[in-house]
C-alpha cells in the first residue's frame, strides 16, 4: 500500500516538476498576450498618457472598479518611480500617476496625477527572494484570472464553485508578485473591488490603508 | 604633540588638507588603527587625568601660560578645521571633535567664534568632547565588530565559487552601509544623493576618510578577492576556449585529421560549448563543410582579448550565475565564428570602451552619451546629464524621506543626439504587436548602417531580476548574424544600468524585453 502511495507520489511530482520547466520566457510570452495586458500597453505608450509618465516608471497591477452610478466600469493602474539610494539598492516611492482603461472602450484611455499624496518612500515592491520564473508564472496566471472574475465583480453575478477558485487563485498570485508597500494604494483604487472580494471570502492582508 | 585618536586618524588621512598638513604623517600607524584606537583611548583618559590636575594647578600655573588671545575657526570648506589664536599661532582641536561639530550642531562656527573669551571657547571644546567621546567609542566598537563579521577569512575554504562570491560581494556591500551608520556622528558634510546634478557627483567628501577608512579599506580587500576569483574563472573559461579555437585552427590547416563521427563525439565532449551553439544541431555536416571548403579567414569573434577588456565589460555585475552565463556565450560565440556559422555586425568591442555605471534615472541621457562618444564627440556624462536637465529633458527629484527620483520623458528621446548635430528618428513606444516585425527590421538596418542604435526595455526582464522593474534604456551595438540564412542570433548591449559591455542578448530575450517598452527605438547617424 505505503509503495502504491509512493509511486503515485512520485507520478505526480514528476507532472509538476515537468509544468515547472516552462521557462520564464514562456511565461512572458503568454503574460503579453493576455488582454488586460495589451490594454495596459495601449494606455502606457498612448498619447494621453505617456508624456505623463518618465521612462524608468515602473508599473503596477491592474485593479478592476466601477462607478454605480453611471454603470461605468474599468481599469485602475498606478505609475511609481524607482529611487535610487545607492548603486547596490533601488527602491520604490509611492506612485505619481494614475491610470484608467477599459477593455470595452466604454471609458477613454487617460492618466492623472496623484502628485498631492503625501511622500512615502516604498522598500519592498516584490516578494524577496521569489524567482524570475515564479514571478512571470504568478503574474501570467493572475492577468489571466483577473480577466475571468473582473466581469463578474462588474455584473455582481453570483459565484459558483469554478469561480470561486478564480477569486482565491487570484488573491494568492496577488500576494505573491504584487508589491506589499503598495498594498494600501491598491486598496484604494478601488475598495469596492476589495470589499467584494472579502465578502467572497478572501482579505488582501497588510498594512491599515495610508490615505 | 599628544598622540590623540584624532591626529592618527588624519595622520593616515590620504591626501593631506587643512588642519591634516600640521600633523606629522606617521605611516607606520596605518598598520594596526584598531589597537590604535584603543591606544588613543587610553591616552584620551590620560590625558584629561592630567587636563584635570592642570586645571586644578592653574591658579598657581597662570602666570606661566603664555596668552595668545582669543581662538578662530578658520573655516573653508577645502579646510574645514582650522584653529588659531588671534596672533596667528595655530591652536590644535582634535579633529573628530570638530567634525562632531559641524555634523551636530547648527552653524557651529559661528556659535564659536561669538563666545567672548579664550577660557569660554576651550570650556565650549571641552562640553562637546564630552559628548564626541562617548560617541567615540561606541564607534570604536563597531568597528571591531563590523570588521570581523565582514572578513573573508570567516568563509569557509569549501565554499563553491558562486556562493564564494556573492559573500564577498554582500560583505563589501554591508561594511560601507554599516561603516556609514556607525561613522554618522562624525560624518559631515552629508552626503548628497548619486546624481550627476550635485556637487560632489554623488561621490563620498574627502572629509569623511578619517573615519571611514578602515571600512573602505576592507571593502577594497573584499573587492580584490571577488575580482581574483572573477579572474580564475577567465582565466579557465579563455584557457577553454582557446584550446577549442586551436583545435578548430588545426581543421582549418589541415593539421589535424578527423574524421566527421570523431567531430561529432569531440563537440559533443565539450557540453555547453558546441551542444548549445546557435546552430548545434548542424555542426558535424557543417563542420565538414568548413574542413573541405574553408578559403577565407574569417572576421574575429567579439570575445574579449584581454584581462582588462574581461573587467571592462562587467561580466558578474548581475552576479556570478550571470556572469558565467555571459562568459559561456561568448565562448559560444567564438567558437561560431571560428566554425563559419555566424559573424558580428557593427563594432561592440571598440564601443564597449565608452562603457560607465550611471548615476539617478539617468539611463536615457547615458545612452545618448555613449552614442555621441561613439562618434568622438567630447562629451562628459556629469555635462550632459546637465544640460539635459536644464533643457527639460531629464527631471529629478529628491525626497524628503531620503533617495532620488530620476528620468526621461519619452517624448524627449533622442534630443540630445540632435542637439549635438546628428541626425535623429525617434520611434515612440507601441502597443501594436504587427509594429514589432517593422521595427525589428529598422533596427537591424540601423546596426547594419549606422553601427547602433538605442532602444527602450523593461529592465527586469533583461536583467533577470523581478525586483528591477520600470523602463530602460540601452545601446546596442551591433548584431550577431547566421552565415546560413542570414537571421539575427541576438545582440551586444552596452547597459549604463549594470555597467555591463558588449554583452550578448540573444534575440528572443531580447524582443521580450524590448517589447516590454513598446518597441522604442532611437536611429540615429551623422548628418552629411
Amino acid at each position: 500500500m505505503r509503495k502504491h502511495n509512493n509511486s503515485r507520489f512520485f507520478f505526480l511530482a514528476l507532472i509538476f516538476s515537468l509544468g515547472a520547466c516552462k521557462n520564464s520566457g514562456y511565461w512572458m510570452d503568454r503574460l503579453d498576450k493576455t488582454q488586460l495586458s495589451q490594454a495596459e500597453n495601449k494606455l502606457r505608450f498612448g498619447s494621453s498618457c505617456s508624456h505623463f509618465i518618465p521612462e524608468e516608471f515602473a508599473r503596477s497591477i491592474p485593479i478592476p472598479f466601477k462607478i454605480k452610478k453611471t454603470g461605468e466600469t474599468g481599469f485602475k493602474v498606478l505609475f511609481y518611480p524607482i529611487a535610487t539610494e545607492s548603486k547596490s539598492l533601488s527602491m520604490a516611492a509611492s506612485p505619481l500617476v494614475e491610470g484608467i482603461f477599459s477593455l470595452d472602450g466604454s471609458i477613454a484611455d487617460h492618466c492623472v496625477s496623484t502628485t498631492d499624496q503625501k511622500e512615502t518612500v516604498l522598500r519592498r515592491f516584490a516578494s524577496s527572494g521569489i524567482s524570475m520564473v515564479s514571478y512571470y508564472r504568478g503574474k501570467s496566471l493572475l492577468y489571466e484570472d483577473l480577466e475571468k472574475i473582473a466581469p463578474l465583480y462588474f455584473s455582481d453575478a453570483s459565484l459558483n464553485d469554478g469561480n470561486l477558485k478564480n477569486v482565491q487563485a487570484f488573491v494568492q498570485e496577488f500576494k505573491l508578485v504584487s508589491e506589499p508597500d503598495l498594498w494600501p494604494n491598491y486598496y484604494h483604487l478601488s475598495p469596492d473591488f476589495w470589499n467584494w472580494i472579502k465578502q467572497n471570502g478572501q482579505s488582501l492582508p497588510g498594512p491599515p490603508p495610508l490615505r | 604633540m599628544l598622540l590623540t585618536a584624532n591626529n592618527i586618524i588624519a595622520a593616515n588621512f590620504e591626501s593631506c588638507q587643512g588642519v591634516c598638513c600640521v600633523v606629522s604623517q606617521d605611516r607606520t600607524l596605518d598598520k594596526n588603527r584598531l589597537s590604535l584606537y584603543t591606544k588613543s583611548m587610553r591616552s584620551l583618559t590620560k590625558r584629561k587625568f592630567i587636563a584635570g590636575a592642570l586645571l586644578s594647578l592653574l591658579p598657581y600655573l597662570a602666570f606661566a601660560i603664555p596668552d595668545h588671545g582669543k581662538i578662530l575657526w578658520k573655516f573653508s570648506e577645502k579646510s574645514p578645521c582650522v584653529f588659531s589664536h588671534k596672533d596667528g599661532t595655530p591652536y590644535d582641536n582634535d579633529i573628530l571633535v570638530c567634525y562632531y561639530m559641524l555634523a551636530n550642531l547648527k552653524d557651529p562656527v559661528a556659535q564659536f567664534n561669538r563666545l567672548p573669551t579664550e577660557a569660554s571657547q576651550k570650556e565650549f571644546l571641552r562640553m562637546i568632547s564630552s559628548k564626541s567621546d562617548p560617541a567615540f567609542s561606541r564607534l570604536v566598537k563597531k568597528e571591531r565588530q563590523i570588521l570581523s563579521s565582514n572578513d573573508f577569512k570567516n568563509i569557509p575554504r569549501d565554499t563553491p565559487s558562486g556562493v564564494r562570491l556573492h559573500i564577498l560581494m554582500m560583505m563589501g556591500q554591508r561594511v560601507l552601509k554599516d561603516g556609514k551608520k556607525a561613522c554618522k556622528p562624525f560624518l559631515w558634510p552629508k552626503a548628497e544623493d548619486d546624481s550627476y546634478l550635485y556637487k560632489t557627483n554623488g561621490d563620498w567628501p574627502k572629509t569623511w576618510l578619517p573615519c571611514m577608512r578602515p571600512f573602505y579599506a576592507r571593502w577594497r580587500v573584499l573587492n580584490q578577492k571577488a575580482q581574483e576569483l572573477q579572474s580564475k574563472e577567465v582565466a579557465r573559461t579563455q584557457k577553454k576556449v582557446q584550446s577549442l579555437l586551436s583545435k578548430i585552427q588545426g581543421l582549418k590547416t589541415g593539421k589535424v585529421s578527423i574524421a566527421e563521427d570523431s567531430v561529432h563525439s569531440w563537440a559533443l565532449s565539450n557540453p555547453g560549448q558546441a551542444i548549445e551553439s546557435p546552430n548545434g544541431k548542424e555542426m558535424p555536416s557543417l563542420l565538414r563543410h568548413f574542413v573541405l571548403d574553408q578559403k577565407s579567414s574569417l572576421p574575429p569573434a567579439p570575445h574579449p582579448l584581454s584581462e582588462s577588456e574581461y573587467r571592462q565589460r562587467g561580466y558578474f555585475n548581475r552576479g556570478y550565475a550571470e556572469g558565467m552565463k555571459r562568459l559561456k556565450d561568448d565562448a559560444l560565440l567564438s567558437l561560431s565564428h571560428s566554425l563559419g556559422l555566424s559573424h558580428t555586425v557593427g563594432n561592440p568591442q571598440e564601443k564597449a570602451k565608452n562603457i560607465i555605471y550611471q548615476k539617478g534615472g539617468t539611463c536615457a541621457v547615458e545612452a545618448q552619451y555613449e552614442v555621441l562618444k561613439s562618434y568622438g564627440q567630447k562629451v562628459t556624462p556629469k555635462g550632459l546629464a546637465e544640460e539635459a536637465f536644464k533643457k527639460g529633458y531629464y527631471a529629478e527629484v529628491q525626497l524628503k524621506s531620503g533617495g532620488l527620483i530620476g528620468g526621461t520623458f519619452s517624448d524627449k528621446d533622442g534630443k540630445l543626439l540632435k542637439d549635438h548635430g546628428l541626425n535623429v528618428q525617434v520611434f515612440s513606444p507601441t502597443e501594436k504587436p504587427a509594429a514589432a516585425s517593422a521595427l525589428s527590421a529598422e533596427l537591424d538596418k540601423a546596426v547594419a548602417k549606422n553601427g547602433g542604435a538605442v532602444v527602450g526595455v523593461e529592465a527586469g526582464r533583461l536583467w533577470n531580476d523581478p525586483n528591477s522593474s520600470g523602463g530602460h534604456q540601452i545601446f546596442v551595438t551591433g548584431e550577431e548574424v547566421s552565415n546560413k540564412d542570414g537571421q539575427v542570433l541576438g545582440y551586444y548591449i552596452n547597459d549604463t544600468g549594470t555597467g555591463e559591455a558588449a554583452r550578448f542578448v540573444p534575440k528572443k530575450d531580447f524582443d521580450r524585453a524590448w517589447r516590454g517598452m513598446g518597441y522604442e527605438l532611437v536611429v540615429f547617424n551623422e548628418k552629411t
